[in-house]
């Protein structure tokens, strides 16, 4: 491989990071900028919205503080941190511009690495790693304490991605416990391990990686993943019982949870398969393991000799997929309501975080949708037109509002042009005139001291004391004709003029959002559409299987019967020609009927 | 980040347990799921990986589209912020307070209401993530009024919990000038180490 490698630097200095663990990072280093505290109140406003991680927000901010005279007393940091904001909120260009001036600025060595850093980061995330890695080697020194831990993370993804598996390994050795990144870095690791077959070594760093679990969602979602993984991994060698034991690790309830059951099914024997499956069997009929456990537990019953349960099981498989493809048709009409796809981005993480979602049955429009989705939203693809819809949907609102305000925008010219304004403006001209007062108080005192001085030195500045006098009649001439002015037109005038050009542009941003987002919308719709294909291609097939299955119970049952009758008769038969020794010498005895 | 590696890992090892030593397992997959039967999910599968592989596409043909989209809408914003700013709030009779934090041991602050010259002017309720905000070094822009030139007074009321858990009150008052051009004026909420309680002050910039 002819790739840049981090082999070279002090396993302290390599690093990296994605997603959301990025923006605690950015968090920690945005912290060290102000360092004693905040020394302009419009950074810390900008701080504000940053930390509450209003992306938007802190970037009008941003633009607000510079219209007002820019941010003073913090250096090049609240330019790296729009940098940082402007990578948060998808704007890659504006922050690929932001940190390729600060490094052709020759900006103190911190602010070059902090910029090189964040390139790289960016280039990594856009899945440029050959490039990452490059920028990557630009860093110079120790980066500071605060975005050290992302640093190496980000190193040694590098290297993962690259397949230095041994270097990332190393950089992983450095992490400290603490490091709200190392939970992460065992799983990747332990995964890209995995994947080369190194059994021994991703199942030390997945089981490092679970070892994290701290009863929140978040890593506790993290070690049922690792847990599923070294399920895998048991089970790719032909370690059974390990793999069997592992996933019984894998908490019962959760997004992760529906895999490990399936698995847990398939890992004993069938009576031991009967609970897991039985679990998954309760769940919502939406989801892929679920729909699969249907058709698996008639047939465990099948396999134990359960013949009479196994058919009602198979009959009932046969009727629950019936009603998934119903339910199927309810969540295609529920896509051709209007704004059902605004309410389903905007309720995702509701959805998501509904710890018992599994089970609730799907009821108005947005439930039938969202079960059958479930896959879908770990795929990336999805993910990542969901942001950019969010987004979107989020600009429409705000233009909304902004619209909203235009009958507002009247009444406030009008209120400045019949009080405030001329309060203010006459309280300024008040002001102006109390200056023009002071000022021609100290030229009249300069005036006396120049009549003192000697012909020449007189002479020479003359000119001055004559520019300055004819400045401030003009000046006192001008207060006073505003003073006298009656009104206050063309001010008026102007913030008019404001108010319509600003309401134009917003009219263009609108349609070109609206417009924006029904391109973004056909792509989610398309990949919707596909998501649901699959399901009805799937449960189409199950309900085939089951209804084939129970037919051939039934088939197996008659022919069944049918020995047994023919077995029957001919036990009759054999009876009749045959009897018993007893019935012989019964039918023997004379008077008998049969004898007869 | 890791779902994607998560997918990946599935796909590696899937079906995994179908040996000899799990015979009776492997015949609930066989007759459940035959591998044929399970190749013609796989295909079925297909469209639907290539349905994304084509979203992500098409996203990233529109990002440029939609970055400028993102800029422009933001140069909007703080435009018609400043012209309504502009409006209500002329600099000469503007004045802004702001509210900020440094303290976590002896107080935490919940609410806060604001007076000017004895008429109560804003109050505001923090969230949980507002307050995270302000004591990482987050300055809130509590209130946006007009003042006319001269002396005013300005008193502010804290509400939250102080040492050993019990409501705190407490309120602090300041004499501004207001002058011309824009007045800023920051409420403080600091930790008093030698006190060993919180202090409030306010600070005119």
């Amino acid at each position: 491989m002819s790739s840049t490698k981090f082999d070279g630097i002090p396993a302290n200095n390599r690093l990296l990071a994605s997603g959301a663990a990025y923006v605690v990072a950015l968090v920690m280093w945005s912290s060290a900028a102000f360092g004693d505290g905040v020394k302009d109140l419009k950074y810390g406003a900008i701080l504000y919205e940053f930390y509450q991680q209003k992306y938007f927000e802190t970037l009008v901010e941003y633009d607000y503080a510079f219209e007002r005279g820019g941010i003073q007393n913090h250096g090049d940091y609240p330019e790296l941190l729009k940098g940082g904001v402007s990578l948060s909120y998808g704007l890659d260009l504006q922050a690929k511009d932001i940190f390729s001036r600060l490094i052709a600025e020759h900006s103190p060595e911190e602010v070059q690495n902090r910029a090189w850093f964040y390139l790289a980061k960016m280039l990594y995330l856009r899945g440029d790693v050959e490039r990452s890695a490059r920028t990557l080697a630009n860093v110079r020194g120790a980066l500071p304490s605060e975005i050290d831990p992302e640093y190496r993370y980000l190193g040694a993804l590098v290297n993962i991605k690259l397949g230095y598996l041994n270097e990332a390994e190393q950089i992983s050795h450095s992490f400290k416990r603490t490091s709200p990144y190392a939970p992460y870095l065992h799983f990747n690791l332990g995964v890209a391990l995995g994947k080369k077959r190194e059994y021994e070594r991703a199942i030390a760093n997945l089981t490092k990686a679970a070892s994290f679990a701290d009863g929140t969602a978040e890593l506790e979602g993290l070690a049922d993943r690792a847990h599923m993984a070294i399920a895998y991994l048991f089970a790719d060698k032909q370690d059974y019982d390990n793999a069997h034991l592992e996933i019984r690790n894998v908490r019962t309830s959760g997004v992760y949870s529906n895999r490990a059951l399936l698995g847990a099914g398939w890992g004993g024997s069938y009576r031991q398969a009967l609970a897991p499956l039985s679990t998954l069997q309760n769940r919502s009929i939406a989801i892929p393991e679920v729909q699969e456990a249907v058709l698996l537990v008639p047939h465990v019953y099948e396999k134990l000799g359960l013949r009479g349960r196994a058919a009602e099981g198979f009959i009932s498989a046969y009727d629950l997929y019936g009603d998934a493809l119903t339910q199927l048709d309810k969540a295609r009409e529920a896509l051709k309501e209007a704004d059902v796809l605004e309410l389903f981005v905007q309720n995702l993480d509701e959805v998501l975080g509904e710890s018992d979602w599994y089970g609730t049955a799907p009821s108005v429009s947005l439930n039938a949708l969202s079960p059958f989705l479930l896959d879908l939203m770990s795929d990336h693809s999805f993910q990542s037109v969901l942001k950019d819809l969010r987004d979107l949907y989020a600009i429409r609102n705000n233009l909304d509002g902004w619209k909203r305000k235009r009958d507002d925008f009247d009444v406030m010219i009008e209120a400045r042009a019949a009080s405030i304004d001329a309060a203010g403006r006459k309280q300024a001209l008040v002001e102006y005139s109390h200056q023009h007062d002071e000022h021609s108080a100290r030229y009249q005192e300069l005036a006396s001291r120049v009549a003192t001085l000697g012909e020449d030195d007189r002479k020479r500045v003359a000119w001055l004391l004559e520019g300055m006098g004819h400045e401030l009649a003009a000046g006192a001439t001008m207060v006073e004709e505003l003073l006298n002015a009656s009104g206050v037109s063309t001010h008026t005038d102007s913030y008019e003029r404001r108010v319509v050009s600003n309401m134009k542009a917003l009219e263009v941003e609108l349609e070109k959002t609206n417009q924006m987002i029904a391109k973004v919308e056909d792509v989610l719709l398309q990949l919707v559409r596909a998501e649901l294909d699959l399901h009805e291609q799937r449960l189409k097939y199950y309900r085939i299987q089951s209804h084939l299955a129970k037919a051939r119970i039934l088939d197996k049952s008659l022919l069944d019967a049918d020995a047994a009758n023919v077995e029957k008769g001919l036990d009759t038969q054999t009876e009749q020609e045959a009897p018993e020794p007893d019935e012989g010498r019964k039918a023997a005895t004379p008077g008998d009927d049969n004898a007869a | 980040m890791s779902k994607a590696v998560i997918a990946l890992v599935a796909l590696s090892f899937v079906l995994p347990l179908n040996s000899s030593a799990r015979e009776q397992d492997s015949d609930v997959l066989e007759a459940a799921l035959s591998r044929e039967d399970a190749s013609q999910l796989e295909e079925g599968a297909m469209p639907a990986t290539a349905s994304r592989a084509q979203a992500q596409e098409s996203v990233n043909a529109l990002s440029a589209e939609i970055q400028d989209l993102k800029q422009s809408v933001i140069a909007l914003n703080k435009n018609l912020r400043v012209l309504e700013e502009d409006l209500l709030f002329p600099a000469n009779t503007q004045v802004t307070v702001f509210l900020s934090l440094d303290v976590g041991e002896f107080f935490t602050l919940e609410s806060v209401r604001v007076k000017l010259d004895e008429k109560l002017v804003t109050s505001h309720t923090y969230s949980d993530k507002e307050i995270a905000a302000l004591a990482k070094g987050g300055t809130h822009r509590l209130h946006v009024a007009n003042l006319s030139a001269g002396d005013h007074t300005l008193s502010a009321f804290f509400t939250g919990v102080g040492p050993h858990g019990r409501e705190y009150k407490r309120g602090t008052t300041l004499k501004i000038r207001k002058e011309t051009g824009p007045k800023y004026v920051e409420l403080k909420v600091t930790d008093s180490t030698s006190k060993l309680q919180p202090e409030f002050s306010v600070k005119q910039w």
